[in-house]
């Protein structure tokens, strides 16, 4: 078999870990997974952070998972902007931290609307690292941030890439 | 996809479920390494190749042995081997797990990286390209 790779998304104070995600739906509640209709975000607030990562649970035999990028396709509506710690350059790793729906202060850059050229989510602080036995990236964080003015309705999905060396 | 046994580094023995599209390392004495050899049933990674020795690069379809891709080694040049593995629209109703095999050369001209990168889609389409999304 191939490397086995899976979404991970951490959430609460000392993280709680769901493996292998359904969906990245985002909202107003610090869970995975969550209904957005049941918890949406009154224009001009934002959604909780997302605090995301690649989990490796078996190598399947490959020497090497890498090149990890993440973007996000769909028409955001009105003034929203989802911001991510996602970026090719200037990259830091991001420490975990409760999710939280103020303005986030990991993620402050604008998330891709299309693939990146290069990684943009790093492992063990490298954009240029690799994984090769069991285990986690860094965190990818994310948050949609809107306006007084945005009206329901508007949607971004989330994409996730990464190359596997055998 | 049948099962080939993999001997790691550290000894322990494990599964590996064969992949639609393989390579062949090609050596100057003839002998050749397969990723997925049929006859002992074995699975090798890509850094067991012996770059040294490499005179071509073969990637094949496991079902059609006429699909096939050699490259010509020559000294300097480095075989490219990946998956890319692209999870889109996470969620949603649209949500696809789309594989890619990408697979060429690279090598140092001037001072720069060359590469050259196949891409072999869903479907088998194929398309080269000078770069292959890495940094």
């Amino acid at each position: 078999m191939a490397a086995t790779v899976e979404i991970c998304e951490s959430n609460g104070a000392g993280q709680t870990v769901t493996h292998d995600i359904a969906n990245s739906n985002m909202g107003d509640a610090d869970a995975a997974a969550l209904d957005p209709v049941a918890y949406p975000v009154t224009p001009g607030g934002n959604t909780y952070e997302k605090w995301q990562r690649f989990h490796v649970t078996a190598m399947g035999g490959s020497s090497a998972i890498d090149n990890l990028k993440v973007w996000r396709t769909g028409a955001l509506g009105g003034a929203a902007v989802h911001v991510t710690n996602a970026r090719e350059s200037g990259y830091t790793q991001a420490s975990y931290a409760t999710p939280v729906a103020t303005d986030s202060t990991a993620a402050t850059q604008a998330m891709p609307a299309s693939e990146p050229t290069a990684p943009n989510l790093g492992i063990a602080g490298s954009l240029s690292a690799q994984i090769t036995a069991a285990g986690y990236s860094d965190y990818l964080v994310h948050q949609v941030q809107t306006d007084p003015g945005d009206t329901a309705g508007a949607t971004t999905t989330m994409n996730y890439q990464y190359d596997e060396t055998a | 996809m049948p099962t080939f046994s993999y001997n790691g580094p550290d000894g322990a023995i494990q599964a590996v479920e064969g992949e639609p599209w393989f390579w062949i390392a090609h050596y100057r004495d003839g002998a050749c390494l397969p990723q997925f050899c049929a006859e002992t049933r074995t699975f090798h990674r890509f850094d067991e190749i012996d770059l040294g020795r490499l005179t071509a690069f073969e990637v094949r379809n496991a079902f059609d042995e006429a699909r096939a891709f050699r490259i010509r080694i020559a000294p300097g040049m480095r075989p490219i081997f990946f998956k890319r593995h692209m999870r889109l629209n996470v969620g949603t109703p649209q949500e696809q797990h789309v594989i890619l095999f990408c697979f060429g050369y690279q090598e140092t001209v001037g001072g720069r990286n060359v590469k050259c990168v196949l891409t072999i889609g869903k479907g088998g389409a194929v398309s080269i390209e000078n770069h292959d999304g890495r940094a």
